[in-house]
């Protein structure tokens, strides 16, 4: 079953009392982009990204579940057609890129991989 | 539990002011929450919220307290306003959960938490994200405090998943 919540940036916003203009002022924004990144209409940038993770205490992948996982999706379907490229051969240069990318799946956002 | 967790459930509760709702993805998992007000005679916004709820978060199921036969008292609007947002939620494919009160209550009951208030006390403890929305202590001469709404709405989300994780 596909999730349901893709963000989760109001639920912290609601969670901690915080009113719209206070959190834009926090992560230094204006509050009509918050409501956007609340309401997904708009990707959110990494410098914001990484000032909700500060204000809030949880990782990007929780906060943003949706975004991590279109990311991901788009990564790992990127990621395929290289290791089908590498993956037969021998040379030390093709074995590291093979190990990279088999431990990529591991990274993903504890998500089963595609 | 790992259906339960995937399963959106709004719970609303309808007042004489508006409606209080929840967003639970999980039995002690809100998501969002909030209040809906409209005075006597614009119900067409309460309507109006509802299906943006509806329509923005795709819920699977809507949870109400029974506002119908002897054991409700329900004032007459309030019964035309449950009706309608049952209505609504119908026509947008939800299953609709009805619980009477004393079900809601009798998921509360340990300690002897059975009034609305004590409900809502349990629940900020209990969950801890909207403890600092908890209504103050209504005195018989007060009107109840809207926020109260949230907390009922909580109290039925909550019963709900009791229920359906057995």
């Amino acid at each position: 079953m596909a999730r349901h919540v893709t963000s989760y940036l109001r639920t912290h916003r609601l969670r901690w009392g915080l009113s719209c203009a206070e959190l834009a002022n926090l992560l230094g924004i204006s509050k009509s982009s918050l409501i956007r990144y609340e309401l997904e209409l708009r990707p959110i940038p990494a410098r914001v990204l990484v000032a909700c993770e500060l204000v809030f205490g949880v990782p990007g992948s929780e906060l943003f579940p949706g975004f991590y996982e279109a990311i991901e999706d788009a990564l790992m379907a990127r990621a395929l057609p290289l290791h089908a490229r590498v993956a037969d051969r021998n040379d030390p240069f093709s074995r590291k890129k093979q190990a990279l990318l088999e431990a990529m799946p591991g990274r993903l956002s504890g998500r089963p991989v595609l | 539990m790992s259906e339960l967790r995937e399963s959106l459930v709004l719970a609303v509760h309808p007042t004489a002011r508006g409606f209080g709702w929840v967003l639970f993805e999980g039995p002690e998992a809100p998501v969002l929450w909030g209040m809906v007000s409209a005075r006597k005679g614009r119900e067409k916004r309460l309507y109006a919220r509802f299906e943006r709820l509806l329509r923005r978060h795709r819920p699977t199921a809507l949870v109400m307290e029974s506002f119908e036969g002897d054991a409700s008292r329900r004032a007459g609007r309030i019964q035309t306003v449950c009706r309608t947002l049952r209505h609504l939620a119908a026509v947008a494919g939800l299953d609709i959960v009805i619980y009477p009160r004393a079900v809601v209550e009798a998921c509360f009951a340990k300690g002897g938490r059975t009034t609305r208030f004590g409900i809502a006390r349990a629940i900020a403890a209990r969950i801890g994200y909207f403890d600092h929305r908890m209504p103050r202590y209504r005195k018989p001469w007060f009107a109840e405090d809207q926020r109260q709404s949230l907390f009922d709405a909580a109290a039925l989300a909550m019963t709900y998943f009791r229920h359906a994780g057995g």
